[in-house]
């Protein structure tokens, strides 16, 4: 090992990447096989906490986020953003009820074009007049 | 496996190595900053695809029987085997950041390499893929021709399937590209554990593109 | 006075040539990445493009003299208005004082040679003239008219160079973040030995926290603007009712993005007060440390409070009772920074030169433009007041009257050290005077007009309204005749040999410890920090620069 470092920063050896690997593969499987139980309206929150496990791994080994409590902050940050995002436009999105084709008096269609149960092709269609580009 | 001698010039006392850029006081100072850098960037590559992210999860949640009959179209195999590729990809990456951090210069290009090899899969898969869907017809927005269908609606599935998968293929394009030129500058013997930070921060951002993929998969290929 | 720069121990001062004349040729500026040729190249940009979106608003002004048209139909009047504000909000204000003052001075004020990525900060220059050249190209394809907010469905289905000014606020939208980028790792890494972050300017600050919403908010900004080109160009059916889309979810996008932005505007407009407002009072400033952390605040706020925006778009009412009541709690920290500044001008000793004036002006502007958002952050006004007049005069004091005044205040207080000159100082007082003037004519009867009705992007309007618009127009040729004497003036003083001290107004921080204009590499040596950089005590540690043992 080189003792001119370009910097005092803990250097982490090909065993333990091995085994985050590992994990990460086995933490795959476990998401393919869960996603064949029906977990109810907790299917997506096990998705995505099983997808989180492996995010952290990639993050904090790969990345080396254990040893940069600083750049961990940043990222942490951009994330919890991220969060603000989704939480607060749900505010509204989640409390208003979008105008769907079950909550008018008389049905309309929800895609042009595609009359209600039959088997349908469903129609695309654009307003008039829109340009291509 | 051959340890690489530190070059000459960069193993001087209080060395001035020549990659250390005039307004530094020293590397370690220019090393910090190259990664803080970095991970304000990667910030910004969250928030975007996260947009992404929330839109396709608002109209998951309002139109979810769409949802659920569209992605039965798309091969849960090929996208496992595309996070496993992805992984592995990871972790050649990795260690090539170590195989500079310890100065094995030898390894480091083998391991950028091997990178850049899954890295390469991970996109012929993706054309395969990609193939199967324009022969079927399922393609994004007013050019979804898919025939057969019984749940309308499918075609908004498939817009945030293309532009989802279409972006983080450009992403996985641009980083084989930075790796690529990584590989001609180890050849050159420019990286050693005096200097190696363009291969943490490229490393850095090629876990980012599997980070976004590993949110991507179950989201769009194992929804029930 | 202290000419120029002292080696320690050499006993004489020593004349390297400065950064404007070395290296030499168009070449050498079209690929330096020294921080003040590039602060300089995006000034004279920055400027360029506001000389053409204030001709778009003396043409906006021109044809609201008249209830029925007066200079040009409906549909060009709509072209012409978003292209105004697209041109200003894109290309001048978000810019403006973050690239032209702030790559100038952030490493000056920290004793930094450079910000930390140089080589990043051309590129942010080409990128940004690259979306520049786009947006003014979407001229040739038909213009534009769906107002700067793109609002769908109209965005997604109109003819016009739409999918290009979408497009060029993208790539705009990269600069901003190689901005952000930079600042951040210069601020956190680059300062001086012994500056701490309680040691720096307020400047600084005021730049970090810009920063950081230009790293946040940017991306989601860009993602948007995507969306609309998939919208156009595939058909995707987010924002399409008729496709399953909404077209609401399209404001929160936008808005995510557009409401911090404007705090990418105002903070940078502090900053250089905060500055300015100390030097001219020798005093320092009160509050440091109440004035940082507001910076951070307003920046982390901002991101909470978009749909404020949107109170009568069809959102549900319970998100707007939450908007409006989080938008009120960015009046504090703004509230915080008014009466620090005033406090430090309280007992201090002032002197009215330009840049006081203008910093003046802005104190009572920019109060002006932040009381008047709280009328429109409660719901139940808003309700009355969106989209009339009220708004177009509140965001023009915040956004124009702040913002461009404080970079005029910026301007005429760096411009010794950029240029080693000075203007004539007379004609600098007489253009504020005739900028504030003209400005609250301008704008002032517009808060009137909105609360009587008038409605904003209206080509034409009911007679009653006429004379406040006579008025407004009025009003929009004294600015522009300020602003024009302005321009004259600050050319005039090229005619000037250089020749300026290190500190003609006797500031504290370190770029006036170095030469007016410095050298290309800022310092010789490396500065080390003696005193506080607001320290106006009568007889403070002795100031020089230091050079460090390599």
């Amino acid at each position: 090992m080189s003792h001119v470092n370009e910097h005092a920063h803990p250097v982490t050896g090909p065993k333990t990447y091995g085994l985050v690997l590992l994990a990460l593969l086995v933490l795959t499987v476990i998401t393919v096989q869960a996603s064949y139980f029906d977990f109810g309206p907790w299917n997506t929150v096990v998705a995505l906490l099983i997808a989180s496990a492996k995010g952290s791994l990639v993050a904090l080994f790969f990345m080396h986020l254990r040893h940069d409590k600083f750049n961990a902050v940043i990222f942490v940050g951009g994330l919890l953003f991220l969060a603000v995002f989704l939480i607060w436009t749900l505010f509204d999105i989640a409390t208003r009820q979008p105008v769907l084709p079950s909550n008018l008096k008389t049905p309309v269609q929800e895609f042009p074009g595609a009359p209600l149960g039959a088997p349908v092709r469903p129609s695309t269609g654009q307003p008039r007049g829109t340009p291509a580009l | 496996m051959s340890t690489a001698t530190p070059s000459a010039h960069a193993h001087a006392e209080h060395g001035h190595t020549p990659f250390l850029q005039h307004h530094f006081r020293e590397m370690s100072q220019q090393f910090d900053a190259a990664r803080i850098g970095m991970w304000l960037f990667l910030v910004t590559e969250v928030l975007l695809f996260g947009g992404l992210f929330v839109g396709y999860g608002i109209m998951h949640a309002r139109h979810p029987e769409a949802f659920v009959a569209a992605h039965h179209h798309l091969d849960k195999t090929l996208g496992a085997l595309n996070t496993v590729v992805l992984l592995v990809s990871s972790f050649t990456m990795v260690l090539s950041v170590w195989a500079a951090q310890t100065s094995r210069k030898k390894l480091l290009v083998l391991f950028l390499l091997l990178t850049l090899a899954c890295a390469g899969t991970f996109m012929v898969v993706k054309y395969f893929e990609y193939s199967h869907k324009f022969h079927e017809g399922l393609l994004p927005g007013k050019y979804y021709s898919h025939k057969g269908d019984t749940v309308p609606g499918q075609f908004l599935f498939f817009s945030f399937y293309f532009m989802m998968t279409g972006l983080h293929g450009i992403h996985v394009l641009l980083g084989m590209a930075a790796i690529a030129w990584l590989v001609v500058r180890a050849l050159k013997g420019h990286f050693s554990s005096q200097y190696y930070s363009p291969v943490e921060i490229t490393g850095l951002y090629w876990h980012l593109v599997d980070l976004i993929w590993i949110y991507l998969f179950p989201l769009m290929y194992l929804i029930s | 006075m202290s000419e120029g720069v002292l080696h320690a121990g050499a006993g004489h001062a020593v004349h390297h040539a400065d950064y404007l004349e070395e290296p030499k040729g168009l070449w050498s500026w079209l690929t330096t990445v020294d921080h003040k040729r590039i602060g300089l190249m995006y000034m004279w940009s920055v400027l360029f493009f506001f000389l053409v979106g204030g001709i778009f608003a003396l043409l906006i002004r021109l044809e609201l003299l008249t209830p029925k048209q007066t200079i040009m139909d409906a549909e060009t009047y709509n072209r012409v208005f978003t292209l105004h504000g697209a041109i200003m909000t894109f290309l001048v204000i978000i810019p403006a004082i973050p690239a032209a003052l702030g790559n100038f001075a952030l490493p000056l004020l920290l004793g930094a040679k450079d910000v930390a990525f140089p080589r990043l900060n051309l590129a942010s220059l080409y990128v940004y003239w690259t979306g520049a050249a786009m947006a003014v190209a979407t001229l040739a394809l038909g213009g534009v008219d769906t107002g700067w907010t793109f609002y769908t469905p109209y965005s997604t289905t109109t003819g016009g160079g739409v999918t290009l000014m979408v497009l060029a606020a993208f790539v705009l939208g990269f600069s901003s973040i190689f901005t952000g980028v930079n600042f951040i790792a210069t601020i956190h890494k680059l300062r001086a030995p012994g500056m701490g972050w309680f040691e720096m300017p307020l400047f600084c600050w005021g730049m970090y926290a810009t920063a950081l919403i230009q790293i946040l908010a940017t991306p989601v900004l860009g993602i948007t603007l995507l969306l609309i080109v998939m919208e156009r160009v595939l058909g995707v059916g987010i924002f399409d009712p008729q496709l399953g889309g909404d077209p609401v979810l399209f404001q929160h996008f936008f808005w995510f993005y557009s409401h911090p932005a404007v705090y990418i505007m105002i903070l940078p407009a502090m900053a250089v007060i905060s500055e300015v407002i100390p030097t001219f009072s020798k005093k320092t400033i009160f509050g440091y440390k109440a004035i940082a952390f507001s910076s951070v605040a307003i920046a982390l706020l901002g991101f909470l409070v978009w749909a404020h925006h949107m109170f009568v778009a069809g959102m549900s009412l319970f998100a707007g009772a939450i908007f409006s009541f989080l938008t009120f709690f960015i009046a504090i920290p703004s509230a915080i920074k008014v009466f620090n500044w005033i406090a430090t001008m309280w007992r201090g000793s002032i002197s009215l030169e330009a840049p006081m004036l203008h910093a003046i002006s802005f104190l009572l502007i920019f109060t002006i433009g932040g009381l008047t958002g709280l009328f429109l952050a409660a719901l139940s006004t808003d309700v009355h007041l969106h989209d009339t007049y009220f708004v177009v005069a509140h965001f023009h004091y915040v956004m124009a009257g702040s913002n461009l005044i404080a970079m005029l205040a910026g301007m005429h207080y760096w411009w010794p050290k950029m240029y080693g000159r000075l203007y004539n100082k007379k004609l600098a007082a007489i253009s504020a005077a005739v900028i504030f003037i003209g400005f609250n004519l301008t704008f002032l009867p517009q808060f009137v007009l909105g609360s009587r009705g008038m409605p904003r992007r209206y080509f034409n309007y009911l007679p009653q309204f006429q004379d406040l618009h006579v008025a407004s127009t009025i009003g929009s040729w004294v600015l522009a005749a300020g602003l024009f004497l302005t321009a004259a003036y600050l050319l005039a003083s090229f005619r000037q040999p250089k020749g300026m001290t290190a500190n003609p107004w006797g500031g504290r921080s370190l770029e006036w410890e170095t030469s007016s204009p410095p050298t290309t590499h800022n310092f010789e040596g490396q500065p080390v920090l003696q005193h506080g950089p607001y320290d106006y005590r009568p007889e403070p540690a002795p100031v020089g620069v230091k050079e460090l043992a390599h």
